[in-house]
Order: C-alpha cells, then sequence, then structure tokens
C-alpha cells in the first residue's frame, strides 16, 4: 500500500488528549521505601493494628523477591527507593465529605476528563469513586446505594467503617506474598475502592472508579476489593487516565474479586494511562494484578479490558473457577502504538466441576509496538467436566511492529475440552481498496475494520464504556497505519 | 561444582581414552565441556524446560561410551527391531557405535556416508568442520559436543537424487551400568538433490541408557529432504535429541517426529529458513501411556521473505502418560510474505494423563499470514456412540477412534513400510488390535 | 459522461492496455465483451483507481474531468461504482453500518445532509426486497461468508443505495446460478436512468439477454477490436472470439 501508506502516516500525529496537570497542593511523603514510610502511610490512614501487621508482613516478604522477568518486555530498572509512595491533595485528614467540598480544581480536572461526577453523574446513572494520585476523593451516590445495602467507598473509609470485612477479605484473593508487585502494593497501597454487594442484591447502578496519577515522582498503588455475597451481581467499571510526563512513573495495583453462591461480577477496565510519546519517553510503566475467585458454585466474573494507555502494560485478569458449575470470561483489546510493550493476557484456572471459561483477546499493534498475548489455562484433575475456548486474534498495522502469542495449557482431566485458536493478520489492501470504492476514505475505513475486528470484545462492554472506547481506540491509532 | 557436573567431567575424561580424537576434535570436546559447565542441565526455571524435569537424568550414573557397543546383537536381534519391509540402505549402530557389519551403506554416485569416528579421528583440523560441529544449544547439546565420538555424516551432490532411504539404525542394549551415549549425525544436501533419512532409536527390553543426539542439517538451493525420526526406546530408556536444520532458497524438508518410547524422551527440532522460498512441514505423533513422558519443542525462523511453516502435531496420553508441546514461529523483521501454521491436537484417554501444550507466535512483519490451534479432549462421544449403535462395543470403538485420531497425523508419511510399522505399533498399545484390524 | 483516449497501462512488468479508447454518453450501456486475459478487468479497476496499475499513457475525463488524478474515494463519491467480480470479505464489519458511511460519505461531499440511522434502514430494506435479499443481510459482516451469489447481489444492493451515475459491472454475472442471475438483472435493469452510465464487463453472452446493451465492444490485447450493436454480442455467441482476432491480426 506504498501510496496509501504515507499518506496515512502523515495524517494526525497522535495526541494524548488527557495530558494535563492539576495545579493544587498535595501532601506527598518523600521519595523512598522502608518500616518508617509504611508505619507512616498507616498512621495518616488512621489504619487498625492487623493492616499495619499485613503491610510489614508483605513489605518483609518484598525485600526478598526478584523482580519477574519473563514477559516480552524491557525497560531499565527501577530505583524503588526513588518513588514517593504517598501523595494526597491538601488536607487528607479533613478529607471532602460531599462534592461541594471537593477542591473546585479537581472537579475541573474531572470535568475535563469528561466523568459523570456532578449532575452527569446523576443522569448517566453511574456512581463514581474517584482516586486521585494516592486517595479517594469522592464517592457520589453512596446514600441510594445504601438504601439497596450496597458498600461502596474508598477503600480508606472502608477500613474505618467495615473493618471486619476488609480483614475478612483482604489478600485472600490476592495473598501478599502472590507477585512481586502485588507485594510492593500490599505494603504501600495507599486508597482504592471497595464494594460490597450483599445477598440477593442485583445493584441498582453501574460503579465506576476513575484513577488519575497527578503528582510527579510518585507511584500509584491502589487496591480495589469487590465481594458480591450469595445470589447478588454487580457490574463494576474503572477508567485510568494520567499527565504527560517526561520520566516514567509507576501503578502497580491489585484488584481482587469474591463471587460467592449464585453471585456475578462485571469488571470493566478502559485504561487509558499516558503512553508516553512517539519516541517512547515517560509513560506508565501498568503493572497490575487483578484476579477472581469464583469461590461459590454457579458464580461467574467476567473480566473486559480496552487497554489502550501506559508505556508498559502488565496485567493478567484471572479467574479461579472453584465452584462447581463456575464460569470466568476474558475479553481483551490491547493496543499498542509507537514504543509502546504490551504484554497482556489472562489465566484461568478450573477447579471446580463443570467449570467454564471464554477467553477473546484482540490485539493490534502499530509503529514500533510490542504486544503479547499471554495467557494460562489450567485443568485441575478434579475439574471434571470443564470446558475452555480461546481465539486470540492479531492486528498488525506497519512492519515495524511486533504481534506475540503465549498460550500455556495445562490439563490434567481426561474430561476436559480445550480450545485455542490464534491467528495474525494485517488489513489487507483488497479490503481498503473496496472501502474507497464505496466513498470510505483510508483512515475511516481503517477504523472501521478496526473497530469491527474488536467487536466481540466491545459488545460486553457497558453502553457508555462501548462508545468511548470506540473513539479512543481511533485516537490511539491515528498515524498508525502502514 | 554439583555432582551431576563432576560425574559428567570425570566421564569425559575417561572418553579422552577410550574414545580417542584429533587434537582439534579434543579441542572441541573441551570447549563443549566448558560450555556444559557453565550451563548445567536445564532445569524446569528455564521457560523451555517448564514441564519437563531432568532431574533423573543428573541424579542417574551412566557409564560413558567407548568404541565397543556393551553388548554383542545378532544380525536377527537387529531385523527383528528394524522397521519390517523397509528397503533402505541401513547403517546401524550398538550402543553408540558405528558396527560396520551389520551396515550396508549406499552405492550410489553422488552420496557420501562417512563414520564420524574416523572423522574425528583421522580428518585434518577443518574450521569449517569445528565450526559446524560446535553445538551448544542447552546444557544436552553442550554435553554431545563434550562427548564427541561416533555419528555419521551424510552429504550429496548437486543435482543427485536418492531414491532408497538411509535408515539409520541406532540401538541400545542392556547393561548393568546404563550408558550414556551421544551421537551425532549431519546431513548435508547440495543444491538441488533429493534424500530421505530416517533417524530409528530402538532397545531391547530393560536398556536404560541415555541417548543424547544431535542432528544437523544443511539444504542448499532447492535441495528437499525427507526427516524421519523413529524414537523408539525401551520404556526405560532416556533420549535427548535436538534436529537444527538450515534451509536455503527454495529447498525443503519434511520432518517426521514418531515418539512412542523412551521413559523420558525429549526432542527439539529448530528450523532455520534462510532462503527465500524455503519451507518446513513439521509432522508430530506421540504416546506416552504408563508412566511415560515424552516433550516436543519445535521452533521455526523464518528470517527472510516468502517461506513458510506448517504444523501439526497430535499426541494420544493414557495411563499416567504426560506429553509437552510447545511449538513456536517466530516471523522476523523483514520476513514479508511469510505463511505459518501450526496445529497441535491431543487426545487424553485416562485420569491420570496430563497434557501441557503451548503454541507460539513471535511476529515482527506484518505481512503474514500466521495462525495456531490447539485442542485437548476426550473421545467424541456422539462418535463413539454412533459406533455403539452400530453393534462395535465400547471399548472396541474407543480404541477404533483412537487409532483414526492417530491415523490423521500417521496416513501423512510417504515411507510405506514406516506408517504401517507405526500404525502396529500404535494399535499394539490399544485394546482390542485385532477388531481395529478388520476395519483399516 | 466518460471518455477513455488512448489509455496504456500495466500491471507488475505485463502491460495490459494498449492504446485503449471508449466513449460512453449519458444513460448508455455498453457491454465491454473479450476472452479471459484480454484486459477487461484490469479497465475496470483502471477506472476505480486500484493502485497496483500504472497508466503510461492517455487520458479518461469524467464529466470533464480528469479522472486518473482523483483518489479511488473522491472518484466513488463523485458518483462512480465498481461492482467486483471477487468482493472481499470484510470480518466484523457490518455490511449495513459500510453502506451507511458509503452513503454518508458521498452525501458529505455533496454538501447534502446524512441520513440518520432510520432513514436510512428504511431506504436500504426498500432496496433489499428489490434484490430479494433476506433481513439477516443486515446482520452480517460485509462478504462475511456470503456465498457467490450473495455477495453479487450484495454488490447490486450496494449500487441501488449509493446510486451512481457510473456503474462498472465487473464479470457480474459470473458465479451465478440462472435465478440469481435474473434476480441480479432485475436489479441492474431497474437502475437504469437517462442520467446513468452502465458500462458491463463480461465474458459471456448470457449476461446480456438480460441486461440489453446499447452497445457492444470486444476488448482484445488492451485494445477495443470492434465495436457494433447488441447483435455484436450474438454473433460472438455463435462464432467465439478467434475470427475477431484473426481479423485484427490481420
Amino acid at each position: 500500500m506504498s501510496k496509501g501508506n504515507s499518506e496515512m502516516q502523515a495524517l494526525v500525529k497522535r495526541r494524548y488528549e488527557h495530558g494535563f496537570v492539576t495545579d493544587i497542593e498535595s501532601d506527598t511523603v518523600p521519595p523512598g521505601l522502608n518500616e518508617d514510610v509504611i508505619r507512616h502511610i498507616s498512621a495518616k490512614k488512621r489504619e487498625p493494628q492487623f493492616l499495619l501487621d499485613w503491610r510489614l508482613k508483605a513489605y518483609e516478604h518484598w525485600l526478598t523477591m526478584q523482580v519477574p522477568e519473563w514477559a516480552h518486555v524491557t525497560y531499565p530498572p527501577i530505583d524503588y527507593q526513588a518513588i514517593s509512595y504517598y501523595s494526597a491533595p491538601k488536607n487528607p485528614d479533613d478529607a471532602p465529605k460531599s462534592l461541594d467540598e471537593v477542591d473546585p480544581k479537581l472537579l475541573e480536572t474531572y470535568d475535563k476528563l469528561g466523568i459523570p461526577l456532578h449532575e452527569r453523574a446523576r443522569l448517566a446513572g453511574v456512581a463514581v469513586d474517584a482516586v486521585f494520585d494516592s486517595v479517594s476523593v469522592a464517592t457520589t451516590f453512596r446514600d441510594k446505594l445504601a438504601k439497596a445495602g450496597v458498600i461502596f467507598c474508598s477503600f480508606s473509609d472502608a477500613v474505618t467503617d467495615h473493618p471486619e470485612l476488609i480483614e475478612q477479605y483482604l489478600g485472600t484473593v490476592v495473598p501478599h506474598t502472590d507477585n512481586f508487585y502485588a507485594a510492593l502494593n500490599s505494603a504501600v497501597f495507599t486508597d482504592g475502592s471497595f464494594v460490597y454487594i450483599p445477598e440477593g442484591v442485583t445493584c441498582p447502578m453501574e460503579l465506576s472508579t476513575y484513577f488519575r496519577i497527578n503528582a510527579a515522582n510518585t507511584g500509584q498503588f491502589e487496591r480495589t476489593l469487590i465481594v458480591a455475597a450469595p445470589g447478588s451481581s454487580v457490574s463494576y467499571l474503572e477508567g485510568c487516565t494520567a499527565p504527560m510526563r517526561d520520566e516514567n512513573q509507576l501503578h502497580a495495583a491489585v484488584v481482587e474479586l469474591v463471587a460467592m453462591d449464585d453471585a456475578n461480577i462485571k469488571y470493566s477496565t478502559v485504561q487509558n494511562w499516558y503512553p508516553g510519546d512517539e519516541n517512547g519517553v515517560g509513560g506508565i510503566y501498568n503493572f497490575v494484578t487483578k484476579r477472581g475467585d469464583c469461590r461459590g458454585k454457579n458464580s461467574r466474573i467476567s473480566w473486559t479490558q480496552v487497554e489502550t494507555g501506559s508505556a508498559i502494560t502488565w496485567k493478567y485478569p484471572s479467574c479461579i473457577l472453584r465452584g462447581d458449575n463456575s464460569v470466568g470470561e476474558f475479553y481483551s483489546v490491547a493496543v499498542a502504538n509507537n514504543l509502546q510493550q504490551a504484554d497482556t493476557g489472562t489465566k484461568m484456572i478450573h477447579i471446580g466441576r463443570n467449570t467454564r471459561s471464554t477467553i477473546v483477546s484482540k490485539g493490534i499493534s502499530a509503529g514500533k509496538a510490542q504486544n503479547a498475548y499471554r495467557g494460562l489455562v489450567k485443568i485441575l484433575p478434579g475439574a471434571v467436566g470443564a470446558r475452555t475456548h480461546a481465539q486470540c486474534d492479531s492486528l498488525l498495522l506497519g512492519d515495524q511492529c511486533g504481534a506475540h502469542t503465549f498460550p500455556y495449557m495445562e490439563i490434567k482431566n481426561p474430561s476436559a475440552i480445550v480450545e485455542h485458536e490464534a491467528t495474525t493478520s494485517k488489513i489487507s489492501e483488497d479490503q481498503l481498496f473496496y472501502c474507497r470504492q464505496r466513498g470510505i476514505s483510508e483512515e475511516d475505513a481503517v477504523n472501521m475494520i478496526v473497530n469491527g475486528f474488536c467487536k466481540d470484545v466491545f459488545r460486553e462492554l457497558p453502553m457508555e464504556f462501548a462508545v468511548e472506547a470506540q473513539a479512543l481506540l481511533n485516537v490511539s491509532l491515528e498515524g498508525a497505519v502502514g | 561444582m554439583s555432582a551431576v557436573l563432576s560425574h559428567f567431567t570425570e566421564d569425559q575424561a575417561v572418553i579422552a581414552d577410550s574414545l580417542p580424537v584429533a587434537d582439534w576434535a579434543a579441542e572441541l570436546r573441551r570447549r563443549g565441556l566448558a560450555r556444559f559447565e557453565a550451563s548445567g542441565l536445564p532445569t524446569t526455571r528455564l521457560e523451555d524446560w517448564k514441564y519437563t524435569n531432568v532431574r533423573a537424568i543428573g541424579r542417574g550414573r551412566f557409564e560413558p561410551w567407548t568404541t565397543e557397543p556393551a553388548a554383542e546383537l545378532s544380525a536377527e536381534a537387529v531385523d527383528a527391531l528394524a522397521v519390517e519391509g523397509l528397503d533402505a540402505w541401513r547403517i546401524v549402530f550398538v550402543d553408540g557405535q558405528w558396527v560396520a557389519h551389520l551396515s550396508t551403506l549406499p552405492d550410489d554416485d553422488g552420496i557420501t556416508c562417512m563414520n564420524l569416528r574416523d572423522m574425528l579421528r583421522t580428518a585434518p583440523a577443518d574450521d569449517s568442520l569445528s565450526d559446524w560441529l560446535d553445538y551448544g544449544e542447552s546444557g544436552f547439546g553442550a554435553l554431545n559436543t563434550a562427548f564427541l565420538g561416533d555419528g555419521i555424516s551424510i552429504e550429496t551432490s548437486a543435482g543427485v537424487n536418492i531414491e532408497r532411504p538411509i535408515c539409520l539404525l541406532f540401538l541400545s542394549t542392556a547393561n548393568e551400568t546404563p550408558r550414556a551415549v551421544h551421537p551425532r549425525v549431519l546431513i548435508r544436501a547440495a543444491a538441488n538433490s533429493r534424500l530421505s533419512v530416517l533417524e530409528h532409536y530402538a532397545g531391547v527390553d530393560g536398556a536404560a541408557g541415555l541417548t543424547n543426539v544431535v542432528t544437523q542439517v544443511q539444504l542448499d538451493t532447492g535441495a528437499r529432504l525427507e526427516h524421519y525420526r523413529l524414537q523408539e526406546e525401551s520404556d526405560k530408556a532416556y533420549h535427548v535429541a535436538a534436529v537444527q536444520a538450515e534451509l536455503g532458497q527454495d529447498s525443503c524438508m519434511h520432518s517426521h517426529n514418531l515418539h512412542t518410547g523412551g521413559r523420558l524422551s525429549r526432542a527439539d527440532i529448530h528450523a532455520r529458513l534462510t532462503g527465500r522460498g524455503a519451507h518446513v512441514g513439521l509432522n508430530g505423533f506421540y504416546l506416552a501411556a504408563g508412566r511415560q513422558h515424552t516433550d516436543s519443542h519445535t521452533l521455526v525462523d523464518h528470517l527472510v521473505p516468502h517461506t513458510t511453516s506448517d504444523e501439526e502435531y497430535r499426541g494420544v496420553l493414557t495411563g499416567h502418560g504426560r506429553a509437552v508441546f510447545n511449538g513456536k514461529a517466530v516471523v522476523h523483521e523483514g520476513a514479508a510474505g511469510t505463511n505459518a501454521q501450526q496445529a497441535n491436537h491431543n487426545l487424553l484417554l485416562s485420569e491420570n494423563a496430563e497434557v501441557d501444550t503451548k503454541p507460539e507466535l513471535e511476529i515482527y512483519a506484518d505481512d503474514v499470514k500466521c495462525s495456531h490451534g490447539a485442542t485437548v479432549g476426550a473421545l467424541d462421544t456422539d462418535a463413539l456412540f454412533y459406533l455403539q449403535s452400530r453393534g462395535i462395543d465400547q471399548s472396541a470403538a474407543r480404541a477404533i477412534l483412537t487409532f483414526a485420531f492417530a491415523d490423521e497425523v500417521l496416513r501423512h508419511l510417504d515411507q510405506d513400510a514406516v506408517r504401517r510399522h507405526v500404525e502396529q505399533r500404535v494399535l499394539a498399545r490399544l485394546p482390542k488390535s485385532d477388531t481395529i484390524r478388520e476395519f483399516l | 459522461m466518460l471518455s477513455i483516449k488512448n489509455l496504456h497501462a500495466r500491471v507488475e512488468n505485463a502491460k495490459i492496455l494498449n492504446g485503449l479508447d471508449l466513449e460512453v454518453g449519458p444513460g448508455e450501456v455498453h457491454a465491454i465483451m473479450g476472452p479471459n486475459g484480454s484486459g477487461k478487468s484490469t479497465l475496470a479497476h483502471v477506472l476505480a483507481g486500484r493502485g497496483d496499475y500504472e497508466i503510461l499513457e492517455g487520458e479518461v475525463l469524467y464529466d470533464g474531468n480528469n479522472l486518473l488524478d482523483m483518489e479511488p474515494e473522491l472518484r466513488a463519491r463523485e458518483g462512480v461504482f465498481l461492482a467486483f467480480q471477487y468482493p472481499v470479505e470484510i470480518a466484523g464489519v457490518n455490511n449495513v453500518y459500510m453502506l451507511k458511511a458509503a452513503l454518508n460519505a458521498q452525501r458529505k461531499h455533496r454538501g447534502l445532509p446524512e441520513v440518520d440511522a432510520f432513514e436510512f434502514l428504511k431506504l436500504v430494506k426498500g432496496r433489499m426486497q428489490l434484490m430479494q435479499m433476506d433481513e439477516s443481510f443486515l446482520k452480517r459482516g460485509v462478504n462475511e461468508d456470503f456465498s457467490g451469489g450473495e455477495k453479487k447481489r450484495n454488490e447490486i444492493l450496494q449500487m441501488a443505495v449509493l446510486e451512481p451515475r457510473l456503474a462498472i459491472l465487473d464479470e457480474t454475472d459470473s458465479g451465478l446460478d440462472i435465478d440469481a442471475l435474473r434476480i441480479v438483472a432485475n436489479g441492474v435493469n431497474s437502475l437504469r436512468d437517462p442520467s446513468r452510465s452502465i458500462v458491463m464487463v463480461t465474458h459471456y453472452q448470457r449476461l446480456l439477454d438480460h441486461i440489453v446493451p446499447d452497445h457492444v465492444h470486444v476488448l482484445a490485447n488492451g485494445r477495443i477490436i470492434r465495436s457494433g450493436d447488441k447483435s455484436l454480442a450474438l454473433e460472438l455467441e455463435e462464432r467465439g472470439y478467434d475470427w475477431l482476432l484473426d481479423e485484427a491480426a490481420a
């Protein structure tokens, strides 16, 4: 596509739209990590003793661990002593009680992000918990949710208001020893969201969290815990953005989901952290551990992710299918452009009888990016009648990028049915010419074909998110066709 | 130095006398040993060895190979182990050592087969030969170089078509102290020549040694090789094999890998497609029963534009059998027009059988067509029911379907005698084989 | 409407068109026939703007403008439509969605307001009745898993929606059974209009029984060697192409 190529490359250079810095005073701990810093964080947050002990245990373990090196990504070693582990917008001690008390500049920030926080939140019927750097700044619709018995609050509030639930569930899905980044998170996590859906309750609205890293030199280590009691159901969405900065910033979050008997959790992510510029300068290192535990029978956990941001993505939302007849799903679109590197996928661990999993992964590589799908399907001897199906497709835009597929399948039960398929292709010239012959510009044709490629994932997203995701994809790939 | 390393090091010192070689070859052995001492035997911490634990090989005490086989084999005993009805030139190795009186060498023009033991002892120093022999992939590859001692070099001249296949029959005898042998096979096909080489590994009952073989293949422009690896070692034996092939322009290699033997076996097939128009076809079948463990690794490097590969491996696992499959295709930067297809299908027939499969793609070019698929499952219950409804009892029906599954790969073998031989071997492992024979 | 003068073109290293001349007036239906490899499909692709063809010489005027200077999508928006011989499959992209994008691209180009989803659906459903297509087409991907006949009907459906001023039909009859051929031909005939010109490229006469041309041309070795009315097609049906090739060579 020689001619079309250069035209496409000359198209609008990609711009990161969320790259503003909010100028507000923040309370930031000096860089460095030691026991005192952890005690300081814990004290700032007035945490109970059990939590401090847990943090210190995690820190001790972290010191013994090695940085994982098996992923298909390369980056210079991170100096963990150069990161500040706590940054809160001013006066976290008198945290805002309602939206009116939130710093107007912060609200402006969310405005720019298009977060439905104020009236728009009500219209959209979305309850939002916004995490800014390290602390949660506002949670909308708390009252309405409370009437349904749903707890949706910042992690810090949950520690204060529902310590027994935190103590019962924290670390039961992702233990503090799980992996290098999860251990680090367990030691230093500052805030995040907590959701508890009581027995038999279907959460009356979508729950949503927006994460933003703002301050320089800070890492963000939030922790999300969602517990769905028997027979309950919830759909949870998270979005992420960060300002443009020259240096790399670390984001090492942990998400734990627990689904009891007949419970249903749908977790959707649109990840648009700053990816760095076209020369690969700056951008977020997104090293995240997400895992769901289908603890009860007939439970279901579904992960949907649209990953367009971050300089490096290292992320494998997983399901432990413990309960009989439980179902795990993973739907993913991962876009890597310029010098982005993504190594993402899922793990489906079949333990219970008649457990089922579905994996649909769509990887798009452009520019000089490297995009890898890495997945594990494990069928243990007791998982009689387990079924799993995986479809992993890669689309290449340009001959400088890479698309890789590393699916691991460990099958220990003869009644299992395991299927895995993967394809790699590019947009053909015939397809582009066909669209152009119908009057559609090359750029629109590419967007159309890319969106078509991702359709099976987009239709799993809640409506508002699907539109956002589609738009985001188009922005991410601007000027990327080659 | 660990115990494993030190006993291999001691043994390597022994073969300086028992399997003497020229100075240049001794230097090569030293290099191999140094590399082995640096790497040791692979551990499960290495990604490529994640599912195959070779500790048993490290712990096992093997006697080093010598110029003498551990036991004599009569011509009848050799025939009993060979592929029946195969019309081929045959070179017999017993416990790794070329046995001239049991072998018939090809007498066609345009093909030379040389005893590697003689070459290592008498050939003058030759850098290109040394460089070629200096193989060091994984600890086992280094070990093979450290213990270089026997094997064969097969070379064709340009344009010849060697119609009769060459069968390399590697036989292991049972010995009180099992032996470790490290044969090397070199195959070099000049431009537009064609040949078939069958490497056949078998052992008498109770043979419990280690065969650690390295095969190196070079195909010049337009050359074609049909390469068979028939691994039927005794169920106590260890078998580790590496095949490394360089494929030049428009050359073509069909690699057939049929693994039914060994207690623990591992084969790495690595094809480097270095010339435009090169094609490699990888065809595999593995069967693991009892406590057998079989590991098939393949790696295809598409290094230049317009190269193709296709691969299909099938496996049947029963008893406590365990199989590992790892197939990887790498499309390097600039290798436009690559077409790489890969499939791995597994049948699990028992509660305790296990398979770990990983088909991988690594792609650094955009004008490619690549796909892979993997399945694991039991027999199709609809098909079973259909056969039962036609009056076939369940165990026979299961055997028939299992055989049919295997035959999807076996029927592609172009040497009828080999195909029949492997089919019989598969049948022998299935119940009700008489019933199935009626259906064939 | 369309004026081709002394057109020479090649693809890769093969010269396919060798001084082709053709004049197509408004409302006229022209059939271009010829043996395999005579350059029929090349002509269709060159008119649509396919990039792999190199124009060596000559000009093509469309409404007095230089067609060869225009990008493929601009030609389409100006009313040039190619019904492909082998329409490509685009997995995942909805058939109707693509068609709506195409129609709106054209309307925008002409300064007309875009049609909304509701209006568009009404329009498409009407045209689908004409082509005897059932509504499941609405939900499928562009040509995805279509049979040969379905693909051809889909091409004419697109033509009916986009209402081009110059339609080029490339071997539209190939791969069609007689019933499908009739449906496709009816579709095309219903689109005949004094302001719309149609150029049909075909190997066989049978399409011309259903869509009767005003002019018939024989293309051989990249040039038109004989022009006539529909009776020429019948003569070709009877006598084949060889006598013409011989005459041309003589």
